[in-house]
């Protein structure tokens, strides 16, 4: 019997709904709700794991990622436990976003369907003032668009890929179900069949869920404030009534005793829900009776039981013992681990850092608290944001609304996370910008770290993306300064700028490819000839005062459209060349958050030694 | 087998399974997780047919299973012939998981399987002990004690005649600290586990999570220091000193533990037997690359 089995499609189809099939290790996968999140933990967030976000300080991402992750769970037709302290769980199910080009039902209206994003405005807005500056004629400012995407520095580049710093969203199938909704107009969720569910949809930030959408949701709130407050009134009642003849020592340790176990309370809670809805694999409500039999159509009926506690072990939070948070975090693991179910869990991991941590804008240490929490989670992340900074290390990325470090990503039934085979973010090698001398994040995670992320809000969406600093003046600046030779259009201009060679001699511009291609594609020592040599041809070109940049680390930065930065960087493969990268980094940002990391100076180190 | 490139490094008096009566202890960081040396491990003792219990404090049996496929061994027929033992420690070890007793299903009963195909002539392995929650660590060490011995007495014998060697592995001794036991006790069951298992011609096999973080706390520290006391030999993993890299995840450190010298004095080891020596590491697929420092695939 042959070992090969042809995959039939009647194996994917019954999946329940809004689940997907790793690709690495076939364990069940479901959306967190933000693409580039999916990406970071390998696709998605396996069933049966704990995901940990540890909070921003000052802002709300945090909880903006669980709530992505339980409007994902509600389009999908999930059960969803909501569990919160410190504000009301109906106040955030309430305030989940809508649906991108969805019609919201609650007035605010939406102009047709708005594809297009912030990024893509800004962009073509930079694109118009750059038409008005430029003297150019006004065909050839038109042709700069599509100039732009075409023009490669050498030919061997044209194949590779284009520099992209985030993951793209598929294209969404917004258009027939605008048609839907407006042709029915009740929602269009209960109108999808299980395959047709999007494994991630696409949400606008704008706009609030639908009625519609709130009374076919499936949800169970828990409120552990309103546990804590019922359990407290019942001691209290009861130790009125025997406690009164007690003396106080006495009184202090039932007290004690009697407090309530808020973290039990709320796991026995859980457990309730996930055996009630059948969603436990190992535990069912009534044990003497016959187990049902597993049929594959019931599992495309299954829905997935996910669990999004909000900003636990927050001071809403009541313990009895230290180990109280610990114990939950196991019990649930193993919980889940045997149901279908998982959890996405924030926590404000910044009241929990001792003193010096607390102000340190890269904590990147965190305190042992936390770190025995993350042992006991499947993935654990932690967000950054700049407006919560102490120190104003975000003016130099105003592009970013703050860091996004990866801790841990899950490792089942693997030795190795699936993320290092399928991540485009955490994995350098599938986009060309990171590289072997990695940037040391001291916290690492089990992937290798080789890029930091950062993350942007845009008005529609959350996305995780590549972090890396703007050229130093901004793109504008820097072409103003170059106008006065240019005599032709500004291609030749571009062009000229990208070999950092001087754009007087019209030879320039043809001779800058060669440069460039000898310059990167050779040894770590013809690669610095080749710099020098820029640098000795040109000496007049250079627009910038960046301390300490080898003169391809400049051509590097000068190098304006995102089609050749990429294949440049995707380009050079051996380590030298990413150091050059993380030059390019460095010295831009070395008054910024995000620098200082040994690896970061190793590179700069190896290009200063170029010089 | 395991990890060729990592055979060659461990202790060779009795390869490839590991000198009995000694105590491996294995920690790791968050950065780099030492699971997959309890793989390798596992793997060695199952396809040399030897008698296996791993108590999964963290992790699940179908893990276990998974990974062993990828490593070419089969532990559910492996568990069907008594050989390997696994031992959940997830689901009920704390009292808030306690109430989960009350909802397990009962095995089903024999006749679906009488409607299956006629294939499964195999009977099912019979389900994993289950470690209930106990306020005391002695009960732990009372069930895995009746494991061992009744393994130990059942297959003693190897197919050649010659006894059996034990492996017991605990996949992550952090838990029980975590999960409330004081660090005494942690400490004492190790101890105990350690004789029990010496006396069964037996390797004890332990993880525990030592990042650096961690040693501001007094209780985990002492859980490092006194289970690194403990040892025989020691695997520590961790990730680079200058970060990570694509071509090496980590650096693994095989060092002696402090009774090595006095050991080797009595004769017990041979001197230069096995030198301490630290490696790098990287995780493939189903494989993992153990070379000398410097040497990897993206250097040479």
């Amino acid at each position: 019997m042959s070992s090969f089995k042809k995959r039939v499609p009647s194996a994917q189809a019954s999946l329940p709904a809004g689940c997907r099939l790793s690709a690495y290790n076939g364990q069940v996968l479901i959306s967190t709700g933000v693409p580039s999140l999916d990406d970071i933990l390998g696709g998605g967030l396996p069933v049966g794991t704990i995901l940990l976000i540890q909070e921003d300080r000052q802002t709300s991402y945090g909880q903006l990622l669980l709530k992505y992750f339980l409007r994902q769970g509600i389009v999908a037709g999930d059960k969803c436990v909501v569990v919160s302290g410190d504000e009301r769980p109906e106040a955030i199910v309430r305030s989940l976003m809508g649906i991108a080009g969805e019609e919201s039902l609650s007035g605010s209206v939406q102009q047709g369907v708005d594809n297009r994003d912030d990024d893509e405005e800004e962009k073509a807005n930079q694109r118009r003032n750059r038409a008005k500056g430029a003297s150019g004629s006004s065909s050839a400012l038109d042709d700069e668009d599509s100039e732009q995407d075409r023009l490669t520095i050498a030919w061997r580049y044209s194949g590779l890929k284009k520099f992209e710093s985030g993951v793209g969203t598929r294209p969404p199938a917004i258009s027939s179900r605008v048609n839907k909704g407006g042709a029915s107009n009740n929602g269009s969720e209960p109108a999808l069949t299980p395959s047709q569910i999007p494994f991630c949809e696409q949400f606008d930030l704008t706009t609030r869920i639908s009625a519609k959408a709130l009374e076919t949701a499936d949800t169970t709130l828990i409120d552990s404030g309103e546990l804590l407050r019922n359990k407290l009134s019942d001691n209290d009642n009861t130790d009125d009534s025997d406690d009164d003849d007690e003396d106080e020592d006495n009184y202090t340790a039932q007290r004690a005793e009697r407090q309530p176990d808020q973290y039990r309370n709320v796991l026995d809670k859980i457990r309730e829900t996930l055996i009630e809805g059948g969603f436990s694999t190992t535990l069912v409500k009534d044990p003497s009776a016959a187990p049902a039999a597993a049929t594959p159509g019931a599992l495309a009926e299954r829905h997935i039981c996910r669990i999004g506690i909000n900003s636990i072990a927050s001071p809403s939070w009541r313990s009895k013992t230290p180990q109280d948070l610990y114990k939950f975090l196991h019990a649930l693991r193993g919980l889940l681990r045997f149901s279908f179910g998982a959890a996405v869990i924030t926590i404000p991991a910044h009241l929990y850092g001792t003193i010096d941590q607390r102000h340190a804008t890269d904590g990147s240490t965190s305190s042992p608290f936390i770190h025995r929490l993350e042992q006991l989670c499947d993935a654990s992340v932690r967000i950054e944001s700049f407006a919560g900074a102490l120190t104003n290390a975000s003016s130099a990325a105003s592009a970013y609304h703050g860091l996004f470090h990866v801790h841990k990503i899950p490792v089942l039934n693997s030795l190795i996370p699936s993320s290092t085979k399928l991540s485009v973010l955490l994995d350098g090698a599938a986009k060309g910008s990171g590289g072997a001398s990695a940037s040391s994040n001291g916290s690492g995670g089990s992937s290798k770290g080789v890029n930091n992320l950062g993350f942007k809000v845009r008005r529609k969406r959350f996305a995780i993306e590549t972090f890396h600093l703007p050229p130093e003046g901004g793109v504008g600046q820097r072409r103003t300064s170059s106008e006065p030779s240019s005599t032709s259009s500004s291609l030749s201009d571009r062009k000229g700028a990208s070999g950092s060679s001087s754009s007087s001699s019209s030879s320039s511009s043809s001779m800058a490819p060669k440069k460039l291609s000898s310059g990167t594609e050779g040894s770590g020592r013809s690669r610095s000839l080749g710099g020098s040599g820029n640098k000795g041809a040109t000496g007049q070109v250079d627009v910038h005062s960046v301390p300490g940049a080898s003169g391809v680390a400049r051509k590097m930065m000068g190098l304006p459209p995102k089609g050749i930065q990429g294949a440049v960087a995707s380009g050079c493969s051996t380590g030298g060349s990413d150091g050059q990268e993380h030059q390019h980094s460095h010295a831009h940002g070395s008054s910024s958050s995000s620098s200082q990391r040994p690896g970061v100076n190793l590179g700069a180190n190896s290009s200063l030694l170029d010089f | 087998m395991g990890y060729l490139s990592l055979e060659s490094h461990l202790p060779p008096s009795h390869a490839p399974l590991l000198p009995p009566g000694d105590y491996f202890s294995i920690t790791d960081t968050q950065a780099s997780d030492g699971n997959f040396l309890l793989h390798h491990f596992i793997s060695n003792y199952v396809k040399a047919d030897q008698n296996v219990v791993l108590v999964g404090l963290a992790g699940i049996l179908v893990h276990y299973t998974m990974v062993g496929r990828k490593l070419a061994i089969n532990l559910a027929t492996a568990r069907t012939k008594g050989n390997f033992y696994f031992v959940d420690g997830l689901t009920q070890l704390t009292d808030y998981a306690a109430p989960n007793k009350d909802h397990i299903a009962r095995p089903a009963e024999p006749k679906p399987l009488a409607s299956g195909p006629p294939s499964r002539t195999i009977p099912a392995p019979p389900p994993p002990i289950v470690l209930c929650y106990s306020p005391k660590l002695a009960d732990f060490y009372r069930v895995l004690e009746d494991l061992i011995k009744n393994t130990v007495s059942k297959n003693s014998k190897g197919p050649t005649g010659q006894e059996r060697q034990l492996c017991l592995i605990l996949d992550d001794l952090s838990v029980l600290l975590n999960c409330g036991w004081s660090c005494r006790d942690v400490l004492a069951l190790v101890r105990y586990l350690k004789l029990l298992v010496s006396q069964h011609n037996g390797t004890l096999i332990t993880l525990v999570h030592a990042d650096g973080v961690m040693a501001e706390e007094p209780s985990q520290d002492g859980l490092v220091k006194g289970v690194l006391y403990e040892a025989d030999y020691i695997l520590d993993v961790r990730g680079l000193d200058s970060g990570g890299s694509r071509d090496v995840h980590g650096q693994l450190s095989m060092l002696h533990g402090p009774g090595y010298l006095l050991r080797q004095r009595s004769g017990q080891v041979k001197e230069n037997e096995w030198p301490a020596l630290t490696l790098h590491y990287k995780i493939l697929d189903n494989n993992v690359e153990v070379f000398a420092k410097g040497y990897s695939s993206g250097v040479l």
